[in-house]
């Protein structure tokens, strides 16, 4: 939540900073530099407002690529299974077992999962245990390695970012 | 002249990634698969066409623009697939022949409703009629 | 006409023939649900075509338009979604 709060007011000081003072000269590679070097100070800051947050941010870089990366991965595999006319799909519906709980961790979580590769998440059970996903690519059956895939992939991370180890 | 050539790139690489989402769109044979499918190269092709965009305006405010316009696509595109899916699922759209239900069981249990609990997940031609008048 | 210039005219064309394949989907469609994904895809093709006209023209204000449009594709979304929802239930009352 720190991070996006963070990421805002970054965006907020790079206009300011571009306004206000006319020496800067104003293309791209000066509003990505400045936009680094507030994110940088706004981090630093993070220091004073929640400790937890500032020493996990190299965790949250790293999802953040790897997000893109699964992005990247999943639109190749739609455009390889558009594009050759026979069809390598074996659908099922997988009900994986949740380990988040908050609100905020479980739609992060099924907001990640539509975009990786194959992947649909259909809704969550009423006693929030359980999360219906609707998946394209399942060999023989076996649904177990779906459920692993997601829970080692995504869930692990999202919740060494979320959760506070010295609360917990 | 390389800001043209790689925004002429960027632009062209994500008309293309439309393209596969709309083919994708006709050619898939069940809602959920053609929703999963459009849904990423959607998302794709926007960032590819937009980041083209800012690249030739080399402008700090249409880079803001854009950041805005990617952050609404990336929060919202997920969101409008998982919410439309959710709505088929309770309204009884059909799976595709080869789809493996087993493990839906369990949420059809949960639904203490009759009429989803009855429901027949594949889609028949009949069932495409009835499906048409709501 | 600039290399430049051409590819965008060639994006804007393959854009097009891509909004006339959701269309064929938009009226093809077996069910409603079908319809609303169709019509999100559509709506996005119309966010790409507004931000490559707008380099051809050299107008920034079009952007403003794809920003607004992207907003009002997933209002749409939701309430179609919603008036799905509604109708089931209200299709059971009206049963028993």
């Amino acid at each position: 939540m720190v991070i996006l709060i963070n990421l805002f007011v970054a965006v907020l000081m790079t206009w300011f900073t571009q306004t206000i003072y006319p020496g800067i000269p104003n293309n791209g590679f000066a509003t990505l530099l400045l936009f680094a070097g507030w994110n940088a100070v706004l981090w630093l800051l993070t220091y004073f407002l929640s400790e937890h947050s500032f020493h996990r941010s190299r965790q949250i870089g790293s999802l953040v690529l790897f997000y893109l990366k699964e992005l990247l991965t999943a639109s190749l595999r739609v455009a390889y299974e558009v594009l050759t006319p026979q069809d390598h799909m074996q659908p099922a519906v997988v009900a994986i077992p949740l380990e988040a709980e908050t609100d905020f961790e479980i739609t992060l979580l099924a907001n990640f999962i539509t975009l990786t590769p194959g992947t649909l998440s259909i809704d969550v059970s009423k006693d929030r245990k359980t999360l219906y996903v609707h998946e394209v690519y399942v060999k023989a059956g076996d649904t177990d390695k779906v459920k692993r895939q997601i829970k080692e992939g995504f869930e692990k991370r999202i919740l060494k970012i979320t959760r506070n180890p010295n609360q917990a | 002249m390389i800001n043209d050539l790689l925004s002429a790139a960027f632009m062209l690489g994500g008309s293309i990634f439309m393209l596969i989402a709309s083919i994708g769109m006709v050619k898939f044979p069940d809602f959920y698969i053609r929703n999963s499918a459009s849904t990423k190269a959607v998302v794709l092709g926007v960032l590819l066409i937009l980041l083209g965009v800012g690249i030739h305006y080399n402008d700090t405010m249409i880079f803001i623009e854009i950041f805005a316009i990617l952050f609404f696509i990336f929060l919202i595109s997920p969101l409008a697939a998982h919410i439309v899916s959710r709505a088929a699922v309770i309204t009884g759209v059909g799976f595709w022949e080869k789809t493996d239900l087993e493990e839906l069981e369990d949420y059809k249990k949960e639904q203490d409703k009759e009429a989803i609990r009855n429901t027949k997940w594949f889609a028949t031609s009949e069932q495409d009629t009835s499906q048409r008048k709501c | 006409m600039s290399l430049f210039i051409t590819a965008a005219y060639i994006a804007i064309a393959i854009i097009s023939i891509s909004t006339i394949l959701t269309l064929v989907r938009f009226f093809k469609g077996p069910s409603l649900p079908d319809r609303v994904i169709s019509l999100d895809v559509f709506s996005a093709n119309l966010l790409a075509v507004l931000a490559i006209y707008s380099v051809l023209s050299e107008e920034k204000a079009y952007l403003n338009v794809a920003l607004i449009m992207s907003l009002i594709a997933f209002v749409g979304t939701m309430t179609f979604a919603y008036y799905l929802v509604q109708k089931r239930e209200k299709s059971k009352n009206y049963d028993q």
